[in-house]
């Protein structure tokens, strides 16, 4: 039976970090208990000690003060936990855990990665003869291969952002029109 | 916080460290507090963990998708 991502899957119910380890120990509130190893958490971490002041923040310039993990909490929304450092707070969204500890949530990631691959792909071919375009001629314009424009719009191809905002700005479209009303 | 939208009634998130196997873009919506949310995917607002998107949300997060793939890229390198 397909496991109901619902808001228990996605709340702590109890977070600990297991020093000697380099472990936290999960628990959701619908009573799903991981182990799992902070580096493939925060794989930034892992190419010295944890904390260490040359790790990096991902999407910041700045550099890491170390964490204090003796401090880490569950955030407000109780599906956040929250690990303090000297100048910042470093956030582990719930779904990232998941999708490290739990074969079930990758799976279920599978499977909405191609639905969103089939999705975006039909609104591609929608947009693309809309604009009275053949797959060779939106291929040419994007600078891809025919073979990318036929796989991506059969779905066959989990579209990165980069690709998708380039075929939107190639034909004109805005992102939002990705989306069904 | 990465909290990227609020419009009072809903709060839109995307978190740094929160890439996944299948590079799946999304962010996360709450509303009505903490008790509801749900993660969707982006830019097509397909529901990936969570309650669907009440209808006044979905056309928020719609008519913002680009701040938010925008943000993804830069929190999610």
């Amino acid at each position: 039976m397909k496991k109901n991502w619902d808001r228990a899957a996605m709340r702590f119910a109890s977070a600990r970090y297991i020093d000697r380890q380099g472990m936290l120990d999960v628990t959701f509130e619908n009573g799903d208990q991981f182990l799992v190893a902070v580096e493939s958490v925060l794989p930034w971490l892992s190419d010295g000690p944890f904390a260490r002041p040359a790790s990096r923040v991902a999407g910041s310039a700045a550099p890491l003060a170390p964490l204090d993990w003796a401090k880490l909490r569950i955030g407000e929304t109780g599906d956040v936990l929250e690990v303090p450092a000297s100048d910042t707070v470093i956030e582990i969204p719930w779904d990232r855990i998941r999708s490290i500890a739990d074969p079930e949530f990758r799976a279920h990631l599978a499977d909405r990665a191609d639905e969103r691959a089939r999705r975006i792909g039909g609104r591609i071919r929608a947009m693309r003869l809309e604009a009275g375009l053949t797959p060779v001629a939106l291929a040419e314009k994007v600078g891809v291969s025919r073979e990318v424009v036929t796989n991506l719009e059969a779905g066959k191809i989990e579209p990165e952002s980069d690709l998708i905002e380039h075929i939107a700005i190639v034909l004109g479209r805005r992102l939002r029109e990705f989306t069904e009303e | 916080m990465p909290k990227i939208l609020d419009s009072g009634k809903f709060r839109v998130y995307i978190y740094a460290n929160d890439d996944n196997p299948h590079h799946l873009l999304h962010c996360h919506v709450y509303w009505d507090g903490n008790d509801h949310a749900s993660v969707v995917s982006l830019p097509d607002l397909g529901v990936i963990a969570g309650e669907a998107l009440p209808r006044a949300a979905r056309r928020y997060v719609r008519a913002n998708v680009d701040v938010l793939m925008a943000a993804w890229r830069r929190l999610n390198p």
